[in-house]
């Protein structure tokens, strides 16, 4: 009898409870997840997350300065997208171009890092990795990413960048599909080239920056007088004085307007006891920076910035 | 809760109620001031909106009703832009009144819209009274609505609001009429959906009547019944009545009927909807974009604003906490009820996450007839959600007062589910400080409300909640309003224009932003590529307006259609079927001596004997009045010119071609020609003659503007079977108390 009491009374209870207002939440919840197709879910969410490409493109291009305000949904919109679709080299890079911007170099790097590892194929992530770690002052590492940036083929990263739907859309936004994407990764090669320089002159590595530069001055015949210049200062720093005279006068034949340039050929030529064309060539240069204190090739470290492509 | 009210005078319960409701309207009103000031943040919907009722307005108050809109698009039929509006609708004629007390057409329309959108909250209260019967849970309801999205909308979708209003009041009607057979309430309904039903979507209002009608036939099956035998008694005894209302209702349905067959031959082309087809058809596709699926996000929910951007059903957060406390709250028939419509409503609003809309579209053929689901969202979904907040508000507040002995354990769960709440924002990214002082607030307002000996003062509860409830709506609001704010620069002086006035030229207009694109557009613009707006086709006119545009040089057509009018001396004969565009190009770049027409020409044509090589290489532009053209009289559907030729010449009217058009020269009706593909063209004889271009039938004009007079009538009839049925009975509870 007090059993029945027990159970008549829990039943009374469990009917009072399935009464309530959050059981009805509860069923509508659970009807709701299950007829939702997850598929078209996440297809909306990213539709509705999408923010306008034509400011991460325009920030690439350098028209428009990066603030974390107009990068926040950028970062949102392609973690939804990684989330999503599983981890992409291409969703990664951008996520690491966004993340670099917005001031989180930490998250920049492993981004990037891992982007690498997905497709050692594409110039853009080895790059922009370089880059961070230079401005970071890591210049071993710069030195190794860059290196292995200038290992892969030019038309591998065009195959890389044109097979991403990622990509795609940025440079659908960008209006390069029509073939200039390959000026940009020209461009890329060549910042590879001249960073590259850069962090070998900072870990003080002569030797390799003069080789370096000779083959450059063959690989980017655009920016010769440059790298004469690098493959002058490094002949210089290796005490070839001679063959450093012969290099940065090539590099001046190119582009005569180079006040670093003819101050080390003033350098040069006093360690060579060329007096009279030393003080000559260093008053050019003194002349020279007066007049444009600007226009130097060790400007270039200044000029380099992450790109989506 | 207000039953002491019951003894008092209706006048006093008017100054109550005032007293009621002055702090949530003079709140609202700050904080939308923006309007106040001509400085309101209008999106294309509302520009639209703004410039279709202000166009509508502007004509009939000159005694045109205008069927054509010369304006817009090179000229287009204006049948769909009146659709979206629901030209009848009396209340319009607020506009030109309040205009008449000298305020300016902006502020006078945005008065109108404001007073629109709170006639519909004030219907609002009255249902959910009518519903709940309790006065303290429609008042929540009113403030809680009235500090919704809703009150947004009014600036980026106004066409919501216009459909929004009505149905509420239908269904307060609806439920009044249920409750006592009162001649006034079934009027009511009547001119609700008169109202509902000279709108181009009435499919929304449909869709939420037979859910509704479903969801109640489930659970009050009895009642339904009951009211059903009722409603023919009622009939019955009032033939004469509902007869004239049924056939007021159904006439209200004839516009829409006209706009529809309209459409058919395909002469107009809506982006978004297929060519060759109504252009009510949408694809299913295009449906199910304006899903809402996208938009469900719980902390943009809770937080209501994420990166400045409110969201799309926003609520009060005391709303979310009101069902989060009634969670313990039995339910009742009319909670299933209204929870079951708002559940059906979220799955169709969903799009293509659910099979259910692709099921409708597919088996119920209005479906295919409107998009913009999210619609739904704020006429239905936001309303219904806040009549299931107030009717549980009602519900928890008689356990609180039923508590008795069991207060204390009642607060702790009040104290454990306001912390667990509370919790749950500091989990959220975007949350707003006023969220949390809204928690606080709330707790300690009910439980004052729990251990009070003396049972609130009505008013004093009634403050309290308005506080509680408004808190974050103001944080939200203000960063909101503030933000969406016009420029000065951009402001009162080119954000507001209408066309009503011809001029012999389109003004070009180069645009840089989308929405001055739009606005571009809607002006009389000559710039074709204005019909573009973020890479998206937004075009709204001809279908050949369409075509022409998509097929010539964008420049070269603006430089053409600056002129008005163009007086060729010969023709050329091309038809559809093998139109050469390079050639027409060719010829309107300098505006050369011929114009192509189409239509079944035969013959190239020419305006007098002399030889092709005496005729002059290029078309006489007309730029302004002369003494051989001068126009006589212009409106929106028609336009008179008298022309003094020396040779018989053909006259292009850079004007869409549309069907409907009809010529007549010195009085006799003559052929009205497709002239350069896409505009109007006539052979006008030499000396001097009057040429009439006129859109529409007499009859058409016959038909709308007794609408329009049938719309007034109603309206006063109502308002006076109002004022009777106030005033009769006041005199009777006089009687009763005498």
């Amino acid at each position: 009898m007090r059993q029945r009491l027990e159970v008549k009374d829990l039943t009374g209870r469990i009917i009072s409870l399935s009464r309530r207002v959050g059981v009805l939440y509860l069923i509508a919840f659970l009807c709701t997840a299950s007829i939702i197709s997850k598929r078209n879910f996440r297809a909306d969410r990213l539709d509705y997350l999408k923010p306008p490409l034509v400011k991460l493109v325009k920030i690439s291009q350098g028209q428009e300065s990066a603030r974390p305000e107009i990068l926040e949904p950028y970062i949102e919109f392609y973690e939804k997208v990684n989330e999503y679709a599983g981890s992409g080299a291409d969703i990664l890079a951008v996520l690491g171009f966004c993340c670099y911007y917005y001031g989180d170099e930490e998250k920049a790097i492993s981004f990037y890092e891992k982007a690498v590892v997905l497709d050692p194929g594409c110039l853009w992530p080895q790059y922009n990795l370089g880059v961070i770690y230079f401005k970071k002052g890591f210049y071993s590492k710069a030195a190794d990413s860059l290196e292995q940036a200038l290992s892969i083929p030019p038309d591998v990263t065009a195959k890389s960048l044109y097979a991403s739907f990622i990509y795609w859309q940025l440079m659908k936004e960008a209006k390069v599909l029509d073939g200039s994407i390959a000026v940009g990764i020209k461009e890329g090669y060549e910042g590879c080239y001249r960073l590259l320089m850069l962090s070998y002159q900072k870990l003080q590595d002569y030797q390799k920056m003069l080789n370096l530069a000779l083959y450059a001055t063959k690989s980017v015949p655009d920016s010769k007088d440059f790298f004469y210049y690098y493959a002058g200062f490094a002949a210089y720093q290796l005490k070839e004085y001679r063959q450093a005279v012969y290099f940065l006068l090539e590099s001046l034949r190119i582009n005569p307007r180079q006040a670093d340039v003819l101050q080390y050929l003033g350098l040069s030529y006093g360690e060579l006891g060329e007096k009279r064309d030393s003080e000559d060539a260093l008053a050019r240069a003194l002349g020279l920076r007066r007049s444009n204190p600007q226009e130097s090739p060790a400007q270039t470290e200044k000029n380099i910035n992450v790109r989506l492509f | 809760m207000f039953s002491v009210l019951k003894k008092e005078s209706r006048g006093n319960v008017f100054i109550k109620n005032f007293f009621l409701f002055f702090p949530p309207v003079i709140l609202w009103v700050y904080l939308f001031r923006a309007f106040l000031y001509d400085q309101a943040m209008l999106n294309r919907d509302a520009w639209n909106a703004y410039q279709y009722i202000n166009f509508y307005i502007h004509n009939i108050v000159h005694g045109v009703y205008p069927m054509w809109n010369p304006f817009f698009a090179w000229g287009r039929p204006n049948l769909l832009h009146l659709r979206t509006i629901g030209e009848f609708n009396p209340f319009f004629y607020a506009i030109p009144l309040l205009k008449s007390l000298g305020l300016s057409v902006t502020l006078s329309y945005f008065i109108f819209m404001v007073a629109y959108y709170f006639l519909g909250l004030a219907g609002f209260y009255l249902l959910v009274k009518r519903l709940t019967r309790d006065k303290m849970a429609a008042y929540l309801a009113f403030v809680l609505l009235a500090f919704s999205i809703l009150g947004r909308i009014l600036f980026s979708s106004p066409i919501v609001i216009l459909l929004f209003v009505p149905t509420v009041w239908f269904f307060y009607f609806l439920f009044a009429f249920a409750q006592e057979r009162n001649k006034l309430f079934f009027l009511g309904m009547t001119f609700s959906v008169m109202l509902i039903a000279i709108t181009y979507v009435p499919f929304y209002f449909l869709t939420i009547f037979l859910i509704l009608t479903i969801c109640l036939g489930v659970f009050f099956f009895r009642d339904a019944v009951s009211f059903l035998g009722q409603c023919l008694v009622f009939f019955k005894s009032h033939k004469v009545f509902a007869g004239s209302c049924f056939l007021l209702a159904v006439l209200a349905f004839v516009p829409g009927f006209l706009w529809y067959q309209s459409t058919t031959a395909g002469e107009y082309y809506a982006s978004g909807h297929p060519v060759g087809q109504p252009a009510g058809a949408v694809a299913l596709k295009a449906i199910a974009a304006s899903g809402v699926g996208g938009w469900i996000d719980l902390e943009h929910l809770l937080g209501g604003i994420r990166r400045k951007e409110i969201n799309l059903f926003y609520v009060p957060i005391f709303s979310y906490l009101l069902l989060w406390i009634s969670i313990g709250n039995f339910l009742s028939k009319k909670l299933m009820v209204i929870f079951s419509a708002g559940f059906c409503v979220l799955l169709i609003i969903l799009g293509n996450l659910t099979g259910v809309h692709k099921f409708l579209y597919e088996h119920v053929v209005y479906f295919k007839y409107f998009r913009n689901l999210h619609f739904f969202a704020w006429m239905v979904l936001v309303p219904v959600f806040v009549l299931f907040c107030a009717e549980n508000f009602r519900l928890f507040m008689g356990r609180l007062s039923g508590a008795g002995l069991k207060k204390y354990p009642l607060l702790g769960f009040l104290f454990f589910m306001h912390l667990v709440f509370a919790a749950i924002l500091y989990w959220q990214k975007n949350t707003v400080s006023a969220a949390y002082l809204t928690v606080f607030l709330s707790f300690f307002s009910f439980c004052f409300y729990c251990i009070s000996k003396r049972p609130l003062r009505p008013w004093v509860w009634a403050f309290i909640l308005f506080a509680v409830t408004v808190l974050q709506p103001i944080e939200i609001f203000s960063k909101v309003n503030v933000d969406d704010e016009q420029p000065a620069d951009t402001s009162s002086q080119g954000r507001f224009i209408f066309n009503t006035h011809f001029s012999f030229s389109r003004p070009k207009i180069e645009e840089e932003s989308d929405v001055d694109k739009s606005i571009a557009f809607m002006r009389d613009s000559s710039g074709v590529e204005a019909k573009k707006e973020g890479g998206k086709n937004i075009y709204r006119g001809t279908t050949r307006g369409y075509f022409l545009s998509e097929s010539v040089n964008q420049n070269v057509l603006k430089e053409y259609v600056c002129h008005k009018f163009i007086i060729y001396d010969r023709v050329l004969p091309m038809e559809d079927a093998d139109f050469d565009f390079k050639r027409l190009e060719q010829m309107l770049v300098k505006i050369e001596n011929a114009a192509f027409v189409s239509g079944g020409y035969k013959a190239e044509g020419r305006g007098d004997s002399k030889s092709s090589g005496e005729l002059p290489l290029l078309a006489e532009t007309v730029s302004g009045n002369e003494p051989n053209f001068k126009v006589l009289h212009f409106d929106a559907n028609s336009i008179k010119i008298r022309t003094h030729f020396d040779s018989k010449k053909f006259l292009v009217y850079n004007d869409s071609f549309y069907e409907g058009w009809r010529a007549f020269v010195n009085g006799k009706e003559t052929k009205l020609w497709r002239a350069n593909y896409a505009f109007k063209g006539l052979w006008v004889p030499a000396g001097e003659s009057v040429v009439v271009l006129r859109f529409g039938m007499w009859w058409q004009y016959a038909v709308n503007y007794f609408l329009a007079g049938v719309f007034i009538l109603v309206f006063i009839i109502l308002i006076w079977m109002g004022f009777k049925n106030f005033f009769g009975s006041q005199l009777l509870m006089k009687t009763k108390e005498s």
